[in-house]
């Protein structure tokens, strides 16, 4: 499954501060606000790889590469559409947060009822510092490049959302059983982890992941006002296209709100179902991964964020001796194996497509995957043995006839002379302004075809291929010469 | 996914018990029959475990190992658990393979292996086919071969008839892919698989005589009983040919079988 995705991001030198808020925008000029939140207010944040600190500490390392980045967490807290009310209600994506994995690597920030008055309150930078120790804390530093507006304090943003975590069980977010929160609960910036009775009150916030499955109604909107007279980037243009815009759309504005009205309530809701992998249900407290793109939300305040959500996967935690992740305290080690198991299968997926139709931008290990998933003999329903097939042979050239061709001859035809040939098999030869036509399987060992050549088709050898349907290929190298000796007349 | 007898029957496919995906090891690398075991001997049993998700891949997933008592029906004893990583289908690396060593019983004999995929049923778009079951016995031909054949009830509290059925099915040979319409739409493609694996393709061969004495049994609960399955060949019959004798309760519900060799020599 693949969530969908409608917004695009900008990179960070591309990024134009929009002046006032998007809110405010709404009212002004609908195109110009729903342009600002589809096309203008995510800032590409490139991806992370699985790297090491200069102390050779395994971690994840942000890189200005684009590419889809995998987090794996557990969920804290859920930001249905529901949630929200007019105008902001425009923005209808789903949002949930996870707080990352291993969690007793991400430091306690801030409001730590235990702490007390001995609690030195940290610096910025020394907040920075601790989010970065934590394995996944790349996704909530701010990256290089990052723009203006960002954390109302305008220093480093270590994390632009955060859940509360409770110490009381009935209240706790997370959802998670109560032996797993006595061993998990406080975690102190010198790495250790203490627990406290259930029944303590309190309560303090943790950094958190957003990560957004995208609604349709910021797009479908932005559709129908773009389509409006007074609507599109036209209007920009000039000072005097900006006036003859805003009269067209006063004029036109009782049609434009009744197909905003219209557009508004057709959208369809973000909904974390389109991007989760199996039958389930995302609960408070279940271990994620969660594959999507990484962006800076510039649009309220300043966040990292996942955004779009284009899947989710669910760590199955079946067995409560075995623990699905290296438990608190284990060496960072563990948990970049863990991650790199669990990420690199998941990158090895395609995104969706239709059919026969490949999608586009695949990393090297998604188009190796999706050109294996298209061979027939991996067709198979229900197993291989059932209702599989098997490949054939590698089909081999070993020679044609002619070939040597004379340029001045033009259009000549050819046998390939081979095995293993099958109907609907193609041939070409590697080379220019030489094309194969007409290629027709008479037998297995036998192709015809027409090599079209005109006069001035540049002399030189040329390799041939032929390749089956199945996608099996043999080439020949230098299988035609194409020369050039004037006929006399 | 692995090749799961249970779920293939419920959906209307014909099965072997002679399990494509399970197989016996010793030592390692080297394949031998599941029949005549060793008593108190080492052996590395392998399950070969696929994906039919093309988007979703199975991390970390415990591959569970049991034996049973050959026969149909039977407790099973789980011995050892394997972890896997499971790539989404087709991806480099597809499919993979559990090992663990089983050390078998003091006691002669041959055994039924289970293999057992472990993962949430919400999490997974097909929950049913995850048990495969290897369970097959040889004999030489002597005209005839008789086969012994312990069935159990293991249901606690019922009583069950337990019907017996026979069918020569063994998995066909894979049409060659260029010859295999590419182009059929899935119900079309399911259509075909199923009529190249129905059990009415695979009734006992012109010549033979299979016969299970008893056909039928009346089992109490927990109760065993034996079954003696007479396979006749024709006259200078040379060659290896498979039986399976199924077992299904009266709620048609499939309670086991196992795959019986002749081999004629």
């Amino acid at each position: 499954m693949t969530g969908p995705q409608y917004s695009s991001c900008v990179k960070p030198a591309d990024y134009v501060e929009t002046s006032g808020d998007a809110a405010i925008a709404l009212y002004l000029n609908l195109w110009e606000a729903t342009d600002y939140m589809l096309h203008r207010k995510l800032v590409c944040m490139g991806s992370v790889h699985r790297g090491t600190t200069p102390d050779g500490t395994p971690r994840l390392i942000g890189t200005a590469e684009s590419g889809t980045t995998c987090a794996i967490g557990r969920v804290m807290s859920f930001e249905p559409p529901s949630s929200k009310s007019f105008p902001d209600s425009i923005d209808n994506d789903f949002s949930f947060n996870i707080l990352l994995r291993p969690d007793d690597a991400m430091p306690e920030l801030s409001d730590n009822p235990f702490r007390g008055d001995a609690w030195m309150k940290k610096t910025a930078d020394e907040r920075l510092a601790a989010v970065r120790r934590g394995y996944e804390g790349e996704l909530l530093t701010e990256q290089p490049g990052t723009p203006t507006p960002r954390e109302a304090d305008g220093g480093p943003n270590y994390a632009g959302y955060t859940s509360e975590m409770f110490f009381d069980t009935t209240r706790n977010q997370s959802g998670a059983a109560a032996a797993i929160l006595t061993t998990r609960f406080v975690w102190f910036l010198d790495g250790t982890v203490k627990t406290y009775p259930l029944t303590q009150d309190g309560a303090y916030n943790v950094p958190v992941l957003h990560c957004e499955c995208e609604g349709s109604r910021i797009r479908d909107v932005f559709n129908v006002v773009d389509q409006m007279p007074g609507g599109g980037a036209g209007c920009k243009k000039h000072w005097y296209t900006s006036i003859l815009c805003f009269i067209a759309r006063l004029l036109t504005l009782p049609f434009t709100l009744a197909f905003v009205a219209e557009a508004w309530a057709k959208a369809r809701d973000g909904d974390y179902h389109d991007a989760m992998e199996g039958n389930g249900e995302l609960k408070m407290g279940d271990l994620v991964l969660v594959r999507g793109r990484w962006v800076f939300d510039a649009g309220h305040k300043g966040h990292n964020e996942i955004h779009a959500v284009l899947s989710i996967q669910k760590i199955p935690e079946t067995d409560p001796t075995k623990p699905a992740t290296p438990p608190p305290g284990s060496p960072p080690a563990d948990f970049d194996n863990f991650y790199r198991v669990w990420c690199d299968l998941a990158d090895q997926a395609p995104p969706d497509h239709a059919p026969g139709q490949r999608p586009p931008n695949m990393t090297p290990p998604q188009a190796e995957t999706y050109d294996n998933q298209q061979r027939p003999d991996n067709q198979y329903q229900i197993h291989p043995v059932v209702d599989g097939c098997a490949p054939r042979s590698q089909p081999t050239i070993r020679t044609v006839e002619p070939n040597q061709i004379n340029r001045q001859l033009g259009d000549t035809e050819i046998s390939i002379i081979g095995s293993n040939f099958v109907h609907g098999a193609t041939a070409s030869l590697h080379g220019p302004d030489v094309t194969v036509e007409g290629a027709t399987v008479q037998s297995s060992t036998r192709i015809v075809a027409t090599l079209r050549i005109r006069a001035d088709t540049p002399v030189g050898p040329r390799d041939l291929e032929v390749r089956n349907p199945s996608g099996s290929s043999a080439s020949l190298p230098g299988a035609v010469l194409i020369f050039d000796k004037p006929i006399l007349h | 996914m692995i090749y799961d007898q249970y779920w293939l029957i419920s959906h209307g496919f014909a099965v072997t018990w002679d399990n494509p995906d399970i197989h016996l090891e010793r030592p390692l690398g080297n394949p031998v029959s599941s029949h005549d075991l060793l008593p108190s001997t080492a052996y590395h049993v392998v399950a070969r475990v696929w994906n039919l998700s093309e988007s979703a891949a199975a991390p970390r997933m415990p591959v569970r190992f049991s034996f049973l008592r050959f026969g149909i029906g039977g407790g099973k004893t789980t011995f050892a658990e394997d972890v896997v990583d499971v790539p989404v289908k087709a991806a480099p690396g597809s499919p993979v393979t559990a090992v663990v060593e089983w050390m078998t019983p003091p006691d002669a004999g041959h055994f039924c292996l289970q293999a057992e995929l472990i993962w949430p049923a919400d999490d997974d778009a097909n929950p049913g086919n995850n048990l495969g079951q290897l369970n097959a016995d040889v004999k030489v031909l002597r005209s005839p071969a008789l086969f012994t054949v312990p069935v159990r009830n293991d249901d606690l509290r019922r009583r069950r008839l337990i019907r017996l059925h026979v069918d020569a099915y063994q998995i066909p040979e894979l049409v060659p892919c260029d010859d295999a319409a590419s182009d059929l739409d899935p119900q079309a493609h399911l259509r075909m698989a199923r009529e190249r694996n129905s059990i009415e393709r695979f009734p006992v061969p012109a010549g033979w005589t299979v016969q299970a004495m008893p056909s039928e049994l009346s089992l109490g609960p927990l109760q065993e009983g034996i079954v003696i399955v007479t396979v006749t060949a024709p006259d200078g019959f040379r060659g290896r040919v498979p039986f399976n004798l199924h077992a299904v309760d009266d709620d048609d519900q499939l309670l086991g079988g196992v795959t019986l060799y002749v081999e004629g020599r």
